[in-house]
This record gives structure tokens, sequence and C-alpha cells, in this order.
């Protein structure tokens, strides 16, 4: 073992093993921090230079890229509250508040020095564990991935802040946006309007792009206000330093961060979906003070950040040593395998011993190289978040809609993002927490397919207590549904204070909301109630029945709250006059007009055109901007899309009217 | 005038003396060629189309760029929905997916082209087969006589559930059919885990995935295979499969008779058309047939190219059948004109599963 260890490790120093894993880490850095591409696109990229390559230098080159992505995702996660791949998304919900506070420095320090940790820790734990893994993959079975997901939903009760009601209406949404298309057990589409794209299902990334990046984008638009809300203090080298005692405040919660992210990241299909919310969910329980999360806390950020760089060890060793790849990066790598000519399997643990010990030490330096070239530029990188919206939003808009292209390069993409944009925006209006869409939209599938599975492998209910993981995790759930409901109950006063403290603009929104989702379900539960199979239909028909009450009770909950508080406001045009002002109802409306212009002059003339016409006109309208320099912003967009989105990704843009 | 007319002599020269021919050829010279797969990327349809991609830009004459891009969705039916939409084509674009023969045969929703009016290029195919625990299995022969196994499959319209139901029902075997897993890779972890007994899948997914792990340790062992069957009706030889029998074989020894009744028509009559083609290259309707023509020779040459040979036996294993631009038509034509009584009988057989 330890020469095996040794051997690893000079494969992995010798040059131009080296090299291949710096460009590999460069290359990852890059995609990683760009929403919307992420570790599986930049595999794709690499993977045909790989071809005529030795495999020692070709896996440092596509370890060094899988193990980096999601250090590099953070970028965005914090400084735009968008989230760079599904791994950073709970990474937002205290990063970016700590980014507005004029933390984002620190908020770096401390995510780039848990993930080099958590990168290191992970991979040293997974060669440790090699003799014994293979025994704890096999112990969790279909019943026990069902739990563990409905592990994952209870989240929403952690993530649901003081309205635990549209915590979980919003999940179930997020749930009953998971059914649309095929469903896997029966192969029967529902709920796609008989259009093409909604067949294979909504997309995540197109989602969670709109659902956070383009409400916050929207009000920096409108208020012209920069992502920090306070002016630049020395929050650059001290902030930095900060972020990195936090980690060494906090090493515990780092270590035991690590160790979740290590082992449920070997989960087929499973682990690199949750691991942060897992990891943020357990950081939040284990806090005597729970009061700063969400608002900022530096243990949000800690918490997923070790968790998600951990997990890439945790999914490499089963997909090396045991041909089970834990995720679609780790099938990519298992692909580059067999190319290679090496069969995963005892062989990688005996005769190429030496190679598989080169890629976990590949994952473990590139986790550091990363973490200090990341922590170098942090600071110049922190400087955006103190820049005036203008300069930012239309660049920012380009990329992220370019993001949502990547999901399956049509206009269904855009049209996602932009009604989730409009969606996220009246949930931050209203007070309806946005996280559990997309826990829900992250484990709808796999809960709804195991549990058919589980039906159809299992006679009855047996497997609920015959089972030891399971029943571990059923304990786990009714902690976590209890320590919830405890945080909810025992601050009552307060919590009721809250509950009716929204202001009148809020809870009209609310209403606004509370009207849609109802109609949605009760229209979606006649759809359900109509299909054939009974496979097909259960799982929609149970969640919509869980859902129509809770929507039922906030519509009631809300329409008291406005019926008082228009009272107070004296009248209805007052009321909505309030409202209007409150929510920079006319930009708002003008904003969003920006953005569907841009759809229909895509459809016409395409991308190309669209983009660069966006932001031009917006620096100059909005920004205020001259000419030269609006029109200098549009000729950079248009190189980005056309350089980078069309000729570096090959990505196939929208053949439009015009130019076809 | 003068001009036009010395171009006009001059094309027709070329064209007599044979010059055209190179004309055409010259037509990929400099250009870039649009491959879409249907497929994300990195899925294995993805990388299978990209390494036969870096070999085809070489054979094409002109030696073109090939860029692979990926349009998913619909389940795999996008990519020929949009070959099928498209209005004014310009042999620059290539449709390279895996067809799914029961969607063709079915008429699934959301799948509008008809694959039998676009001109194919050329089609590879895959041999799969089917493997089982040994933990209830005293030995491949007494599969019959076991009562109570699970076989584990994709969805019910997939093709390897189909095949694998097929066979299992052929044989009356005892058996509870588990559907609904995302891939061929979910189904094997199952069977890893002792949750399901049976699975059919891609022969290269046996030959890399399964073999090392658990059927040199004893814990499962291979049935048999799916044919692949010609337009004649005869079984093309499978060296890839060594030792394992085909399923018709391993019928015949373990029954003493050869197969008969209604699901072995069936069976017989899938093996050639969902079984036949797997991977194929189209261009859209309309596209001109001297394109359609170099690129149909390139494909072949590609599959005829040692280095290629060689890439994708490291690959797959083995080299996956090659189905020419003739044979594969016929077979999407027989597909998308199946026989009224056999397309109600799959879809009751697929309806059964769900």
């Amino acid at each position: 073992m330890i020469e095996g260890m040794l051997a690893g490790l000079s494969l992995v120093l010798s040059w131009p093993t080296f090299g291949y894993l710096l460009l590999g880490v460069f290359i990852g850095m890059w995609v990683g921090a760009v929403p919307g591409l992420g570790g599986v696109v930049g595999l794709v990229l690499l993977l045909p230079f790989t071809f005529s390559m030795d495999p020692v230098p070709a896996f440092a080159l596509l370890m060094g890229l899988y193990a980096v992505t999601s250090t590099s995702d953070t970028i965005s996660a914090i400084l735009l509250g968008i989230p760079g791949s599904v791994a950073s998304q709970a990474t937002i919900l205290d990063g970016y508040p700590l980014a507005k506070k004029g933390h984002a420095a620190r908020a770096f320090g401390a995510a780039y020095t848990v993930s080099a940790l958590g990168g290191v820790f992970g991979a040293l734990l997974m060669a440790v564990s090699l003799p014994f893994i293979l025994p704890v993959i096999f112990a969790f079975g279909i019943p026990e991935f069902l739990l563990l997901g409905l592990l994952g939903l209870t989240m929403v009760g952690v993530l649901s802040g003081n309205n635990i009601a549209k915590g979980l209406t919003v999940g179930l949404f997020g749930l009953l946006l998971t059914t649309v298309g095929y469903a896997e057990a029966t192969g029967v589409p529902r709920f796609y309007l008989q259009t093409e794209y909604l067949l294979d299902g909504i997309p995540i990334i197109p989602i969670a792009l709109g659902l956070f990046g383009i409400p916050e984008l929207l009000e920096m638009a409108v208020k012209n206000t920069s992502i920090s809300r306070v002016e630049m203090s020395d929050d650059g080298r001290g902030g930095l330093l900060r972020g990195i005692k936090d980690v060494f405040r906090h090493r515990w919660l780092t270590f035991r961060a690590s160790l979740i992210g290590t082992y449920v990241g070997i989960l087929p299909g499973l682990g690199g979906a949750i691991v942060d919310w897992i990891a943020y969910g357990h950081a939040v329980q284990s806090a005597s003070d729970k009061s700063m999360f969400g608002k900022g806390d530096i243990r949000g950020v800690i918490a997923p950040e070790a968790a998600n760089n951990a997990s890439r060890a945790g999914a490499l060793i089963p997909t090396v040593a045991f041909g089970i790849p834990g995720s679609l990066g780790a099938a990519i790598l298992l692909s580059a395998l067999v190319i290679k000519g090496l069969q995963p399997g005892p062989d990688m643990l005996t005769v190429n011993l030496g190679l598989t010990f080169s890629m976990i030490w590949d994952i473990a330096i590139a986790n550091v190289l990363a973490a200090g070239l990341l922590m170098l530029l942090s600071r110049q990188i922190a400087k955006v978040a103190f820049l005036p919206a203008h300069y930012v939003v239309p660049g920012v808009m380009v990329v992220l809609l370019m993001g949502a292209w990547v999901a399956t390069s049509s206009m269904g993409d855009w049209w996602t993002c932009l009604a989730m944009g409009a969606l996220g925006y009246a949930m931050k209006q209203g007070g309806w927490p946005r996280p559990p869409l997309i826990l829900a939209l992250v484990l709808g599938t796999l809960i709804e397919n195991n549990f058919q599975l589980t039906m159809q492998l299992h006679d009855g209910f047996s497997w609920m207590y015959q089972r030891p993981i399971v029943v571990v995790i059923e304990i786990a759930i009714v902690v976590t549904i209890f320590l919830a409901a405890r945080g909810i109950t025992r601050p009552k006063s307060v919590q009721v204070k809250k509950a009716d403290d929204g202001d009148l603009p809020q809870s009209l929104m609310s209403l606004i909301l509370a009207v849609i989702m109802l109609s949605v379900f009760v229209w979606a539960y006649a759809a359900a109630t109509d299909f054939e199979d009974a496979a097909t239909s259960e799982f929609p028909v149970t969640l919509l029945m869980l859902a129509i009450p809770l929507a039922l009770l906030i519509l009631v909950q809300d329409v008291r709250a406005c019926f008082t508080k228009v009272k107070e406001c004296g009248g209805t045009a007052s009321a909505i006059a309030t409202a209007s002002r409150e929510w920079n109802l006319r930009l708002s409306m003008k904003f969003l007009g920006y953005l569907l212009a841009m759809l229909l002059i895509t459809y016409i003339a395409g991308q190309l055109v669209a983009l660069p016409l966006f932001v031009g006109i917006y620096a100059r309208r909005w920004g205020k901007f001259s000419w030269v320099v609006s029109l200098a912003y549009a000729a950079v967009s248009l190189l980005v899309v056309w350089g980078l989105y069309a000729r570096i990704m090959n990505l196939h843009l929208y053949p439009s009217l015009l130019f076809g | 005038m003068i001009r036009s007319l010395i171009a006009a002599l001059l094309t027709a020269t070329m064209l007599l003396t044979g010059c055209g021919d190179t004309t055409e050829k010259e037509f990929y010279a400099g250009k870039t060629v649009f491959v879409y797969v249907g497929r994300p990327p990195g899925s294995g349809a993805d990388l299978a189309v990209r390494s036969f991609v870096r070999f085809w830009q070489e054979q094409i004459p002109g030696q073109p760029t090939m860029v692979v891009k990926n349009v998913p969705g619909g389940a795999g039916s996008r990519v020929w929905n949009l070959a099928w939409d498209k209005k004014h084509p310009n042999d620059l674009e290539i449709f390279f997916s895996p067809v799914s023969g029961t969607a063709v045969i079915v008429r699934e929703q959301g799948l509008r082209a008809d694959l039998s009016k676009m001109p194919l290029i050329g089609a590879l195919t895959s041999p799969n087969m089917t493997f089982a625990r040994t933990e209830r299995l005293a030995s491949a022969e007494n599969l019959p006589d076991v009562t109570g196994l699970k076989f584990g499959g994709q969805g019910p319209a997939h093709r390897f559930s189909v095949l694998g139901r097929l066979t299992l029902d052929i044989l009356g075997v005892d058996y509870v059919s588990v559907t609904g897993f995302s891939g061929a890779s979910d189904v094997f972890n199952a069977v890893r885990r002792k949750e399901v007994d049976i699975q059919t899948a891609p022969l290269n997914f046996y030959r890399f995935t399964v073999e090392p792990n658990v059927v040199k340790n004893g814990e499962v062992i291979p049935l048999w295979y799916n044919p692949i069957i010609d337009g004649t009706g005869e079984i093309i030889p499978l060296p890839a499969a060594g030792d394992i029998p085909s399923f018709i074989d391993y019928y015949e020894s373990v029954k003493g008779e050869v197969p008969a009744g209604e699901l072995f028509e069936l069976y017989k009559w899938l093996l050639p058309n969902i079984n036949g083609i797997v991977y194929a290259a189209f261009l859209p309707r309309g596209s001109s047939p001297a394109a359609a023509q170099i690129l149909s020779d390139s494909f072949t040459q590609v599959t005829q190219d040692e280095a290629y040979r060689a890439e994708e036996k490291k690959m797959f294993g083995f080299n996956l059948p090659v189905v020419h631009s003739e044979q594969g038509a016929k077979i999407l034509d027989d597909m998308a004109n199946a026989p009224e009584a056999t397309r109600v009988l799959l879809e009751k057989y697929i309806q059964q599963a769900r």
C-alpha cells in the first residue's frame, strides 16, 4: 500500500505529468467559474486530446480539471448569488449575503482554504478506505437510496426560513417540476404541454440560473447598486486572512463536512448532487447559535465547500476500483480508462495500483494548487462586488443566458430561465424561500424512481423496519424534522410577530404566488388523475394531495394579512400604488421587457445579434455610458458568445429566421 | 456573357472527363461539418460519436473540420426532429445518434421524424447479452427451473427490457420484471447488491464492467447473447461473443427443441430491426445525393481504417458490426412500416411492464 502511494506520487511529480496537471487545473478553474459550464463540459472538451497520451499524464490532465471545478464555481455563487454548478448551490445561502455585506474576500478565503483541505482530506481518506469501501457501497440498496433522498428533502425544513408551510409548498412544486416529461418507470410523458422541449424533463441549470441569478441582476439594474451594499473598507488581504482563520476556528465542522462529503460522494448517482446540502444542514443543526444562517454565516460557506471537494475523491474510487461511476463526471473518467485499455476493477488495486494512487494524488495536489491560485486572485475578484451595477449586469446576463443555453441548446432553455427568473423575483418579494425548489429538483427523480423500484422489489413496507440502515436514516429524518420544528416553535413570540410582520407589498406578492401555485397544483392534479398507469400517476398525485391543502392554507393566511393591511393603508388603490412603488414595478417590467425583446430578436436574427444588441442598448440607455463604451461592451460580448460558446464550446446556436 | 459561356464549357468538359466527381469531392475542403448527437456530453453515445468523428474527418475528401454538437432532449428524439425540420439542407450537417427501434415501431409520442425518409449515411450496431447471478442458479442450464427471479431493466420500451423479457418469457421462466432503472450501470449495481438477478446489457458493458468484477469470481454467469440477424434471416457470426451461445442455441440446448410461438415470432421479427441498428448517421431530407454518397463512402472507409478499428476495439472490446446504407435503409423502412399486428403486439407487451 505504502509502496503504491509513493509510486503514485513519483508518477504525478514527474515531467510532463505535473505540467499536464497544472494545465488541467487552469482549465478547470476557468470552466468552473463560468456559470452553466462545470466539470462535465470541461472533461468532454479535454477527453479527445488524451486519446493519444499515456495514461498517467492523460489522467493528470483530466483529474486536474475534474478536481477543481467545485473550487472555482464558488466565485459566481458568492459574488453574484448564481450557482456555478449543482455543487455550489448551498454555498449561495450564506456566501452571497456575505458579499452583500462587503465580506466577499472573507468568504473566498474560507471557501478556498476549506476546498483545499476537503479535497486533500477526501483523497487521503479514500486511499485509506480502499480495502473496505466495497461493502459500504453495497450496503446501500434501493430502499436506502430512497430514504437518503427523503433525508435530503427534510433539509427543506432547515432551508424554509420562518414559514415552513411556504418552504414545503415550494419543495412540492419543485418535485412536481421533476415529473414533467417521460416518467422513467413507465416511459409515459407527463405534463409536457405537447412540447418537445419538455419531453425529457426541465433541465436544472436554466432553472437554477433563472431562479437565483435573474432576480439579483434585476434588483441591481433597477436600484443601480453594487453587489456589496456597503462601501469598500479594508476587505482585501484582511478579509482573506479572516476567512482562513475562520476555517481553523471551525476546524471540527471542516472535518465533519469533509467526512460527509467523502462518504456520501461514493454513493452512485446521489452523492455529488446532495452532498453540499447535507453538509449545510449538518452545519445548521450542529450550531448552537443558528440566528445568522442564511444571512451571512461563514459556517454556511465552510460546510458545503469542504464537502463538495471531498466528494470528488469519494466518487473516483468506486469508479476506478469497481467500475461504478458515482456521477456523470466519474462516468466520463470511466470511459477514459476504457479508452486507455484499462479495465476498472481488481486490476486497478493490484497491477495498476500506482496509477490508481497517482489519480488520488492528482486530486489532492490539484485542490491545493487551485486554492492557492484562486487565493492569489481573490482580492481582485472580490472588487467586482463594489463595481456599480450597470458595469456588471449586461455582461453577467450574457454569461447567465449562455450558461442556461448549455443545458439543451434550445430556446426552451431561455424561456425556462426567464420564467424562473420572474418566479424567483416574485418569491423574493413575497418572502417565499427559493432553495427548497432546487433541492427538490435535484432529488425528485431519484425519490420517485427509487420509490417505484422499492415497491416492485419488496412486498409491502417490511423494508422500512427490516433493514438497519433504513432504520438509522429514518431516525435521522425524524430528528431533523423535530429539530426544524423546534427551531420554529421555540422563539414563539418572535415567530408570530414575524409571520405577520411582512409589509403590504410582501403579503400582496405572496398572495399572488399562492394563487398561481394553487392553480398549477389543481390543474396538475386534474391531469395526473387522467394518467392510465398507476406507476405514472402515483407520485404526482401523492405530492399534489399534500401541496393543494398547503397552498390553500397559505392563500387564506395571505388573504387575511392583505385584507388587514389594505384597510390600514386606506383602500385598495392606495395599497396597490404602495406595492408597485415598493416592487419598482415599472422599472422591473422594463427590464423584463428588455429580456423579452432580446429573446424575440434571437428568433429573428440569432444570438450573435440579439445578445450584443441587448448589451449595447442596456449600456447606453440604462447605464448612460457613451456610445464608444456601449459599442465596445457589445463587441466584447459578441466576441465572448462567438469565441467562447460557439467556437471553443461548439454550442449549437439558435438557427434564426434570417441567418438559418 | 462570354465569361458565363466559358464557365459553362469548362464545367461541361470537366463533367465529361470525370472531373465533376473531383469537384464534388472538393466540396468539403476548407468547410466545417457539424455532427449532431442527441445525447448529453459525456454519455456513452457522445463519446462513441466523438471517437468516430476524429477518424471520419480524415477520410472525407477535402478533410473538412468536423465539430460535434449535443442536442439532447425528447428522450433522444429531438435530434431526429431537428433533422426532419431542416428546410434548407446544406450537406454540412450530419445527424449521428442512437436510434430507438421501439420508438420507431410503436410510433412513440415525441418522435415526429420519419427516419426511413432521410438519407442514411451509415450505421453501426452493438450486440447485447443477458447474464444472471449464480446465487440462485447452479448453472446456466437450470434457469427455466428456478422460480421467483427478478429481471432488472430500464424503461419498459427500452430494447434491453423488451429483448430481456421476451427471451425469459419464451423460455417460460418464472420471474418478476423490475423496470425503471436509469441506465445499464444502475441495473448492474442492483445486480451486485443482489436486488435483481438477471440483466440484459450491451456486450461491451459486459466485457469491461461485468466480466472483470463479478464473472471471474463466480458471482455472475453469462447466459446468451441476442444475435444480429441480416435481412435474409441469417445470424451474423459474432466472434466477440466468444463462448456465449446465441439465445436460439441456448434454447435448443436446454429445451431440446427449436423455439416457437407468438412471442418467439415477435422476437425473430425484432432482431434484425431493433437489434440491427444502434447508431445511425443521417443527412436531412433534400440533401444532395452526391454528398450522401461521399459521406457514406467515407463512413465505410472509417470502419475499415486500422487505426479506428484499434481504438474502437479498445473502447468496446470488439469492432462494432457495420450496417451499410442500403441495408440500414431497409431496416428503417421495415420498422417504420411494421405489420399492424406486430406493432400492436409489441405495444401490448411493453404496456404489460408498465
